[in-house]
């Protein structure tokens, strides 16, 4: 056994510990990635704990969304703590059509991102992008409306890696 | 100025005009390159521009929906009553919910094109799928095949959109890369202009230069030395005399200047031995001390040369503070230092005073320059103030030397032959030939003295030293054949004696006029002895050795070598005429004998010139001297009647004295 698969190994069960529950898998030293879910399996995240989370509100203002609904979820960072990737210097969001995008440590340290899963206060559905989305305060901070945040404003996210 | 020189100033103006426009040109054509450059550039480093491969991208996703929802159609027709088939087909139904509301949001693709057969056919398979799945389980299995129909389609369609969208990406990029190719090929064109521009604004950076330094010149300075040229002189005195005319304070006339022209001695030497950059050197050391001493209140131009005109206003100090000035140089020469050597930077210089010597300037400079060359006649190293007869006398002599060249080549020089007589044996015993100058165009006779020196000078006296050589000869031939052999005395300058083959020259004379050496004397002043050159020695012994008879003229005028004169041997002494003109005739008959004497203890006879009287002729006989030559024998006469006085001498014994007396 070599030494790198050692270290893998070790990775690996620090991940565990650190996340709380079993991550699906380890991507590196502290990397991991884990699964949104309705129930709290193996390597998955029950939505109700983010829901159990602080909660933020949000208004509509992405494109796509009708005026004056309002979201509301965790922080992304509370997210991240809870899930224990708060160092991860950035996660990627992956979507349950295959979608997926890379964001940057410095986007949820800079503005209130929040990983919303309630809209109207109900539960997100599949057809409202549910379960989550990341949604940036594009309402308060204008110059968030670019091609850049639009495509980091992942919706219908079923797994975060970093 | 202006007023004096409109012509040129409107030329100096268009030309100062022209070197800007010229320059500004280059600059707008700097300036298109740059920015035709700068367009090229951008045709190359286009920012991202969206070429399809965005909407490619939704597609990707749009078709994994579509498929994902025809698959799960397909897999719900096998089990259409159980609940978990409709909850995936639910699930997929919501999916592609999602996706048209997706493509529905964009401004082009599928969904908000006009024409798509996507965009109706996704609609209505999205609504029959949701009413589907509100009707709920079991699920009509006819209307499953029809919906399998319509998804099928649609994934046909997708693909269809897709490969219509990636071709027309790849004509696109097709296009972008012609494009970037082709604005390469302009970078590379601008960057060539660019280079050639540059060249070109070079050249013209020179050219510029060039017209500045011909406008310097024409601005009237002189490159080399920054001095004033002609122009500038001619600039300056042309200044002078409109500002004293404009000028009532000067109503008297100008203020009187001084013109100086100088002449630097030794020049041509320096150039020849040390090169040009040294004489360029001594040029400007020169000018600089000129500029020095008569700078201020003057004007100090390069005539040309080594030549320099100076005018400077005389302050009441008088001319002899600018006499004082060239006097106080002199004690303590310049030097430069030139190629290790000091040379002493020597100066000969003409004075004239304007408007007391002449009217104009021009007219000063003249006599300036008259006095100049009466200084360099004279040596070097030296000043003279101009003064009336100067002018005459240099004009004099400028015009001998041009009536010289035209009498050498018009044939007017001829030879005179005077008899020397032996009045012992009564005989003739040879004919000094004399050279004569008939004017062709005045017709005056003019006499040796006046054009012999002025030869020296100019070299001309080479031709005629020459020419006497071939007459005489050819005369004495003609004498032969008429029966009679006196010697030809010839008289050659002392420039003749300095050239290597003088000895040459005359075997070849006398062979072709079938003479023998003994039929030829050379004559020699004291003073060309005196020169003392080994060029000289050496022809006077390469003559001896001809065979050829050496006399001594004008003997006891010079201060001979007795040493040398031994060794010389000549075949004659001729006593100088000066001597006869002694008054003390004890002494004369003295001084006489002793020559006599002398000559005899060198092997040499004695020859008195200048007998023009009885008495001269009796005082000779009383000494002893047989070979006498005089206006009382005769004068110089023609070659063709030298015979005939050979024959009148030979027949009666008192004819000579009696030719003489009758003449």
């Amino acid at each position: 056994m070599s030494l790198r698969a050692m270290l893998a190994a070790l990775a690996f069960f620090a991940a565990l510990v650190a996340v709380g529950s079993p991550a699906a898998m380890a991507e590196g030293g502290t990397g991991g990635a884990i699964r949104l879910g309705e129930k709290g399996a193996r390597g998955s995240l029950a939505v109700a704990r983010i829901d159990a989370l602080p909660q933020h509100e949000m208004p509509s203002g992405m494109s796509l969304d009708p005026a004056g609904l309002t979201f509301s979820g965790a922080l992304l960072s509370d997210v991240l703590v809870l899930i224990g990737a708060a160092d991860a210097p950035s996660v990627t969001l992956r979507a349950v059509d295959g979608y997926a995008a890379v964001v940057p440590r410095e986007d949820w340290e800079r503005w209130p991102l929040v990983l919303a899963t309630r809209v109207d206060g109900r539960p997100m559905t599949l057809r409202d992008r549910g379960p989550a989305r990341l949604l940036y305060p594009v309402n308060a901070h204008p110059e968030l409306d670019e091609r850049t945040y639009i495509d980091r404003s992942v919706w219908m996210i079923d797994e975060i890696a970093w | 100025m202006v007023r004096a020189l409109p012509l040129r100033n409107a030329m100096r103006a268009v030309r100062q005009r022209a070197l800007p426009l010229a320059a500004g040109l280059v600059l707008v054509a700097i300036g298109c390159a740059a920015l035709f450059a700068l367009w090229n550039m951008g045709l190359v480093r286009q920012g991202e521009i969206d070429v399809g491969q965005y909407m490619v991208r939704h597609l990707r996703y749009t078709y994994a929906e579509v498929v994902n929802l025809d698959r799960t159609l397909e897999a719900a027709t096998l089990a259409p009553t159980d609940e978990r088939a409709l909850a995936l087909v639910s699930k997929a139904a919501d999916r592609f919910h999602v996706r048209l509301e997706m493509l529905s949001g964009l401004s082009r693709g599928p969904m908000v094109e006009p024409g798509t057969r996507f965009a109706p056919l996704a609609r209505a398979l999205s609504a029959e799928v949701d009413a589907l799945v509100r009707e709920g389980i079991p699920l009509d299995e006819r209307r499953l095949a029809a919906l399998r129909a319509s998804s099928a389609a649609l994934v046909r369609e997708t693909g269809d959109y897709t490969r219509g969208l990636e071709a027309e990406i790849d004509a696109a990029l097709r296009v972008k890369a012609t494009e970037t190719s082709s604005a390469w090929l302009g970078v590379l064109g601008s960057v060539l202009a660019l280079i050639v521009l540059s060249a070109l604004s070079l050249a013209l950076v020179g050219r510029n230069r060039a017209v500045l330094s011909q406008l310097r010149l024409a601005n009237g300075r002189d490159s080399l030395t920054g001095c004033a040229n002609r122009r500038g002189f001619r600039d300056w005195a042309q200044d002078l005399s409109q500002e004293t005319a404009h000028d009532p304070r000067q109503a008297g006339g100008a203020p009187p200047h001084a013109v100086l022209v100088f002449d630097l001695d030794r020049f041509k030497d320096v150039n020849d031995r040390l090169g040009h950059p040294a004489g360029d050197a001594m040029l400007k050391r020169a000018a600089h001390w000129l500029q020095d001493a008569f700078g201020a209140g003057g004007i100090v131009a390069r005539w040309g040369g080594d030549e320099f005109v100076v005018a400077t206003r005389i302050g009441p100090g008088g001319l002899a503070d600018v006499l004082a000035r060239l006097a106080a140089r002199a004690e303590r020469p310049l030097e430069i230092e030139l190629g290790g050597e000091t040379v002493p930077i020597l100066f000969s210089c003409g004075i004239a005073v304007w408007p007391q010597d002449a009217a104009t300037i021009d007219e000063a400079i003249t006599c300036a320059d008259a006095a100049l060359y009466a200084v360099k006649e004279g040596g070097r190293n030296g000043h003279m103030v101009f003064r009336q007869g100067l002018l005459d006398a240099r004009d004099r002599v400028l015009e001998t030397r041009a009536g010289l060249a035209r009498a050498l080549s018009e044939g007017e020089l001829f030879l005179q032959f005077q008899p020397q007589v032996d009045v012992v044996a009564r005989r003739v015993v040879a004919a000094e030939a004399l050279v004569r100058w008939r004017c062709g165009r005045t017709g005056r006779v003019v006499p040796p003295s006046e054009f012999i020196p002025v030869a020296e000078q100019s070299g001309q006296i080479a031709q005629i030293d020459g020419f006497v050589l071939e007459e005489a000869c050819r005369a004495a031939a003609a004498w032969r054949r008429a029966g009679v052999t006196p010697r030809v005395a010839i008289n050659l300058s002392p420039h003749s004696f300095r050239s290597a083959d003088l000895a040459e020259r005359v075997a070849t004379t006398l062979l072709r006029h079938k003479l023998v050496p003994a039929d030829v004397e050379i004559e020699i002043t004291e003073g060309v002895l005196l020169s003392d050159s080994d060029a000289v020695a050496r022809s006077l012994t390469n003559l001896g050795r001809l065979g050829v008879r050496l006399a001594l003229d004008d003997f006891g005028t010079g201060y001979s070598n007795i040493a040398y004169l031994a060794r010389l041997k000549p075949s004659l002494l001729k006593i100088d005429r000066s001597f006869l003109a002694e008054g003390d005739l004890a002494m004369r008959t003295n001084i006489v004998e002793g020559v006599m004497r002398l000559a005899q203890t060198i092997g040499a006879e004695t020859l008195m010139e200048g007998i023009e009287t009885r008495e001269q002729l009796a005082f000779a006989t009383r000494t002893g001297c047989r070979l006498l030559q005089g206006f009382l024998f005769a004068r110089p006469m023609q070659a063709d009647a030298i015979p005939a006085f050979c024959g009148t001498v030979a027949h009666d014994p008192q004819a000579g004295t009696r030719v003489a007396l009758a003449s």
